[in-house]
């Protein structure tokens, strides 16, 4: 600890000489204080910051058509296609039962769905990542989530989309183009800022 | 000067060294040219291609060290576009357009763009050392207008002796840096891998990808499971229990798929294993479940469901087998010997 001190007083534009050793050492201790303080502060918001949300990662993707998405839905029943969801933009999560953030923002996504199914201009599209159908569709049950969600069985769509990690979530304009990625968990207010952001500027 | 003549057979010979040296390098580098090592495997490729890759989830791991989700299904799909017939920069060019190019770990290394670096290096060592030698040659040519002194005339001499040695040293150098630099094209030519260039040549071990493939198949990614079966395969094609996978996972899908010649083909693959290792009570197993399900032939299921419990299975694979068996032998006729 001290010696990250004197590293950091001997590169102060105050040079040893212009200091009595009585006041050198003053500029020891409050230094060392300082540090002290900027650390307990950093753990500390650390500590209580709600957990990170809504991050925008770079992605070559972004700016470019989406990859294309086509397979059966979790539950059997019908034929899923991006494509078919051109004109709304599409929000694309690839989740997985087994992941907490996931479980964290299944009711933000949730309450999404439900806002933008009463306006109609967007939807959700679930992809499970490396999860059995069946824990994936116990999953999407038991949160409520009543989109089309489709089965990734080997992965081609995750590596498609740059996918390291659920959750991701990418936002598709209504021409099928990519607006953000998002790792980690989204909510529904996050969400909506970006859909908000892309329409104000005619994306 | 009783020195000399010994010293003659020694420069004598150390001429030969040196153009023995050099006709060596450019014979090997004929030599690597006309006698190619046999093409890489898909699987060769497909490793050597997985360690070129990051694992994106992981820190510092290329997908082929990496048993993370996401490693696995990349894994899966290099193997699937390769054998789609596409090319490793193809591969990494759709990578790197999801992921962005730091998904390479090493930069691409195709043959012709590390040619692109390295040749020209010993390219201009080889001018540079050619250049140095011809300016020196400059330097002895005797002017006539010069008049030595006949004090400084031998030591003059001596200095000359000594440069043209020099010279002829660095002639001889630039050539051996054209032979080593033809050596390395022929060696890229050949396929050879580029020193520095990072792959592996440890191949994933046969162990690894059997759990793998086995996690696979649990989570009911019967494709991805059968990628890795199949590598499994081609490194040792007499593994019998990637092969009774293998089988009993065709199997599944030609039944999945009504598509009996499937199931014929994975049936096939599992007695193959059986002829394999006899004592393997997978193989037993399924080819039972196989013929009583599929070819309705009890009592030959029985044959194999004997054989099945008297090979020690695990608990949990007589609980798997366990209602089929019981119903084979009802249909044959017999005590079931499970309850």
């Amino acid at each position: 600890m001290s010696d990250a001190n004197f590293d950091q007083l001997s590169q102060t534009p105050l040079s040893p000489n212009e200091l009595t050793p009585r006041s050198r050492s003053r500029v020891v201790i409050l230094a060392s204080f300082t540090v002290a303080l900027v650390a307990i502060a950093l753990v500390a918001i650390l500590a209580t910051r709600p957990q990170a949300g809504n991050v925008q990662a770079p992605s070559p993707l972004v700016g470019q058509n989406a990859p294309s998405i086509s397979g059966t839905s979790l539950n059997g029943n019908g034929f899923i296609n991006l494509s078919a969801f051109r004109g709304k933009y599409v929000v694309i999560n690839f989740f997985a039962s087994w992941c907490t953030p996931c479980q964290i923002e299944e009711p933000e996504l949730v309450q999404f769905a439900y806002q933008h199914g009463k306006t109609g201009d967007a939807v959700v599209l679930g992809v499970a990542f490396n999860d059995p159908s069946s824990d994936a569709e116990n999953f999407l049950h038991s949160s409520g989530s009543t989109w089309p969600s489709i089965d990734d069985t080997t992965g081609s769509i995750a590596t498609a989309f740059g996918v390291s990690e659920p959750p991701e979530t990418f936002v598709i304009n209504p021409q099928g183009i990519v607006l953000a990625k998002l790792i980690g968990p989204v909510t529904d207010q996050g969400l909506d800022s970006v859909i908000s952001k892309a329409k104000s500027l005619g994306e | 000067m009783s020195e000399a003549p010994k010293q003659t057979s020694e420069n004598k010979l150390k001429y030969r060294l040196g153009w023995g040296l050099i006709a060596l390098l450019l014979i090997s580098a004929v030599g690597l040219v006309v006698l190619k090592p046999a093409p890489m495997s898909v699987t060769q490729r497909a490793q050597a291609l997985d360690a070129q890759i990051r694992c994106p989830a992981c820190e510092g791991q290329s997908v082929l060290d990496s048993s993370a989700p996401i490693a696995v299904d990349i894994r899966a799909e290099v193997l699937n576009d390769i054998q789609a017939g596409q090319s490793n920069s193809e591969i990494m060019t759709t990578l790197e357009g999801a992921y962005g190019s730091g998904i390479s770990l090493a930069p691409t290394g195709s043959a012709l763009a590390s040619l692109a670096w390295w040749f020209p290096i010993g390219l201009i060592v080889a001018v540079i050392l050619f250049l140095i030698g011809v300016g020196l040659k400059r330097r002895l040519q005797p002017e006539n207008d010069v008049v030595i002194e006949t004090k400084s005339d031998k030591r003059s001499q001596n200095y000359r002796v000594l440069l043209g040695a020099k010279r002829k040293l660095l002639f001889r150098g630039a050539l051996f840096s054209f032979a080593l630099a033809a050596l390395y094209v022929a060696g890229l030519m050949s396929g050879l891998k580029l020193p520095g260039a990072k792959t592996s040549s440890n191949e994933i071990p046969v162990s690894k990808l059997l759990t793998d493939a086995r996690n696979l198949s649990a989570d009911n990614q019967e494709q991805a499971a059968l990628a890795m079966y199949s590598q499994v395969l081609s490194i040792d094609p007499k593994n019998a229990y990637a092969l009774s996978e293998q089988g009993w996972l065709v199997s599944q899908s030609g039944e999945a798929n009504h598509d009996p010649a499937l199931v014929e083909i994975g049936q096939a693959e599992i007695q193959k294993a059986i002829e394999i290792d006899s004592n393997l009570a997978e193989a037993r197993l399924y080819l039972g479940t196989i013929l009583f399900n599929d070819d309705d032939q009890p009592s030959q299921a029985v044959v194999q469901f004997q054989s099945f419990l008297a090979d020690h299975p695990s608990q949990e694979l007589i609980d798997a087998g366990r209602s089929q068996i019981i119903l084979a032998y009802k249909a044959d006729n017999k005590t079931p010997p499970l309850k």
